[in-house]
């Protein structure tokens, strides 16, 4: 009875009802006289019923194509053909710490795009202000008075 | 009558005469030792340069320019001695001492240093020069020179004082040859007593020549004729860019950003420059074109003729010459031929 761990794949292999007679038997004796097996318990399936209350999709051919290609890969990788499903499970499934951590490299990368990442501002130029400024550069070894009379007369731009 | 008389009034007549033909011939040399002096443009308009730096004058400027079918014109008072200059006066008054500049206008004052800038291209670099049939210009005898385009189109019009040398107006012309901009002596007397500097803050405006171009932005070493003569960096990142064709000058300022054109001044016509919304202004310095491109915020301002700014304004953020190009152009550019 007690040489099973207690971890979420064995509890959802449970709920999938994918244990032996044995191992089954197991998870029940532990599950009736331990509150921390019955509350995980409790998560995975509302986890897991949560993932079959989403709505269905209708994939394209595409994907569709992609994904045969994908277990035709698989495939391959496994040429003996005997997959060990627990452990394949194990392999496959996220640990919550590693939920965790994507969850929060994805915030960081989301506050890195907005803060850290130069935004371009809107600039307004100063019109009068950088016509004025190239009338005294081009009255510098040029004819100064017909250079300065522009500055010195209204430019009606304002500044 | 004796005969003695008769020979002594023949003498007499003919001192005259020899007399009379001595002074005409030397007037004749005089006017035609000028005319081969006059007859040289761009060697007028040198001289006008110049004269610019140490004439001594006091006159009234008046500055006309149009924009579409409004014609705008403003008449300021000018005086010179030596390398002080002050134009107009109160509120809007801009001085030149040296290489430095001042201006106040509705209360903002502005300093501007001297920046280092290389030799600018001579006056026939860019433009035909020819000499015109004289003019008077405020009272004064005027030499003139057109300068045309390379389809022949008088473009500018420069009236040079046979006195002094000081460049008397100058007028801009568009294609179709009607006037577009004017600066000129309205009124104007030479001898004039120093001109008083008015006591300006010092408000520095810290704007620095600057080799450098920084990272995202542009500096083409030609636009068009314009050569590259000056860069400058401004306190609020603006590179400005200063350019010259002999004749006329343009100021390319960069911005790093997007064109606020909810926030543009009123006026001024919307247009494109490179495929690329811009906006453009005839004011009394010249044409404003301002675009955005490359996330830039570009603003060409020149006393040139307008067409002749749109022309080469597309070229700015379309530098695809080379550096050793740039580096050619730097160190040959002065030894031009004009």
């Amino acid at each position: 009875m007690s040489e099973h761990e207690l971890s979420e794949d064995l509890l959802s292999a449970y709920l999938d009802d994918e244990l032996d007679a044995g191992a089954r038997a197991d998870v029940e004796a532990r599950l009736a006289t331990s509150s921390e097996w019955q509350a995980i318990l409790d998560e995975v399936r509302d986890t897991r019923d949560a993932l079959r209350g989403l709505p269905a999709v209708e994939g394209s051919p595409e994907f569709w194509t992609r994904v045969m290609a994908g277990v035709a890969l698989e495939d391959d990788a496994h040429q003996d053909g005997v997959v060990d499903l627990a452990s394949e499970r194990r392999r496959r499934r996220m640990p919550r710490w590693g939920l965790a951590v994507a969850g929060a490299a994805a915030a960081a990368v989301v506050v890195v795009g907005v803060v850290a990442v130069p935004q371009q501002d809107r600039v307004r130029p100063a019109v009068a202000a950088l016509t004025d400024e190239h009338a005294a550069r081009s009255s510098v070894g040029n004819d100064v008075i017909s250079s300065l009379a522009s500055i010195a007369v209204s430019t009606r731009l304002g500044r | 009558m004796k005969p003695v008389d008769l020979k002594l009034g023949r003498l007499a007549t003919i001192g005259r005469v020899a007399l009379i033909a001595a002074v005409v011939g030397a007037a004749l040399l005089v006017v035609g030792t000028e005319a081969m002096a006059g007859d040289d443009p761009a060697e007028l308009l040198r001289k006008a340069r110049e004269a610019s730096a140490t004439a001594n004058v006091a006159g009234v400027v008046e500055v006309r320019w149009a924009d579409g079918d409004e014609v705008f014109v403003e008449r300021v008072g000018a005086r010179s001695r030596g390398d002080a200059y002050v134009v107009g006066r109160g509120d809007h008054v801009a001085v030149g001492r040296g290489g430095v500049r001042y201006a106040a206008d509705d209360g903002v004052a502005t300093r501007w240093g001297p920046g280092d800038q290389a030799d600018r291209p001579g006056p026939a670099a860019a433009w035909d020069l020819e000499t015109d049939d004289p003019a008077r210009v405020a009272g004064r005898a005027a030499s003139v020179v057109t300068a045309s385009d390379a389809a022949g189109r008088v473009r500018a019009r420069f009236y040079v004082d046979r006195a002094t040398h000081l460049l008397l107006r100058r007028d801009v012309f568009d294609p179709s040859g009607d006037l577009t901009r004017s600066v000129r002596f309205v009124r104007l007397s030479t001898g004039a007593a120093a001109p008083a500097v008015p006591q300006l803050p010092d408000a520095r405006s810290d704007v620095a020549a600057t080799d450098d171009t920084p990272d995202g932005f542009t500096a083409p070493g030609r636009l068009g004729e314009f050569r590259l003569l000056g860069r400058y960096e401004h306190p609020d990142g603006t590179l400005q860019l200063f350019y010259g064709d002999g004749l006329f000058s343009l100021s390319v300022f960069e911005q790093d950003g997007l064109v606020d054109w909810d926030a543009m001044p009123d006026g001024g016509h919307p247009g494109q420059v490179e495929g690329q919304r811009a906006r453009t202004y005839s004011t009394a310095a010249g044409t404003v074109v301002v675009w955005g491109e490359r996330g830039l915020v570009l603003t060409g301002v020149s006393d040139a003729p307008a067409d002749t700014v749109r022309a080469v304004l597309p070229s700015v953020a379309n530098d695809d010459r080379s550096t050793v190009d740039d580096v050619v152009d730097f160190v040959f550019g002065p030894f031009g031929w004009e």
